[in-house]
């Protein structure tokens, strides 16, 4: 993960709890999550490591 | 003051979401307590979005990057809560499904959920245990998706 990365808090464009399945945004969510180790802070943001 | 200017493109994605209802939602299109009350197109990534509404339900269709989504809302609900096809489907049948892109099957269980869905909403009853477990739903949805 580089430093930008690091430093970066994302604010979705729709809270957590209804981003849906096979959307665009659930597949780049679930890529900040599961490969790039983004930790959602609450319904809205996610950070690096958590 | 002009008139909003909608582009040949944003009639086009537009055109997507009523071919949709057309082909696959009759039983909305031909449901007299359904209307259609809004519409309106992005030209970014071809977006556009469809609100039909009944006394109880207001269904939200979109096209979003090329992908065509609906959601659900109760009338008298939260404004900015929306719900969704497989968070239904895992209320009723306890199993939500996988991908929540509209196609023939999701209007096919719309169609025979919808119903159930309309009598729980109306019913002071059992509407606010019904948007509990909805709300149930989407947590483990999001759980699921992103762990």
């Amino acid at each position: 993960m580089s430093e930008l990365q690091q430093l970066m808090q994302l604010l979705a464009v729709v809270p957590k709890g209804q981003i849906q399945s096979g959307t665009a945004l659930a597949d780049e969510v679930a890529y900040l999550t599961k490969q790039l180790g983004y930790k959602w802070v609450n319904q809205w943001s996610l950070r690096p490591g958590g | 003051m002009g008139q909003p200017v909608v582009t040949k493109a944003g009639r086009l994605t537009v055109d997507e979401l009523l071919k949709f209802l057309a082909t696959h939602c009759s039983f909305l299109v031909t449901n007299p307590q359904y209307k259609i009350v809004d519409s309106s197109t992005s030209d970014s990534f071809g977006n556009a979005l469809l609100v039909m509404e009944s006394g109880t339900l207001r269904l939200r269709f979109t096209r979003d990057r090329g992908r065509l989504l609906m959601e659900f809302q109760a009338m008298d609900g939260r404004p900015s809560e929306w719900f969704s096809p497989g968070l239904l489907r895992g209320l009723i049948t306890g199993d939500r499904g996988g991908s929540e892109v509209l196609n023939p099957g999701w209007a096919e269980f719309l169609e025979s959920a919808l119903p159930e869905l309309e009598s729980r909403v109306s019913d002071p009853s059992s509407r606010d245990t019904t948007l509990m477990q909805l709300r149930s739903q989407a947590q483990q949805r999001a759980h699921d998706l992103f762990g």
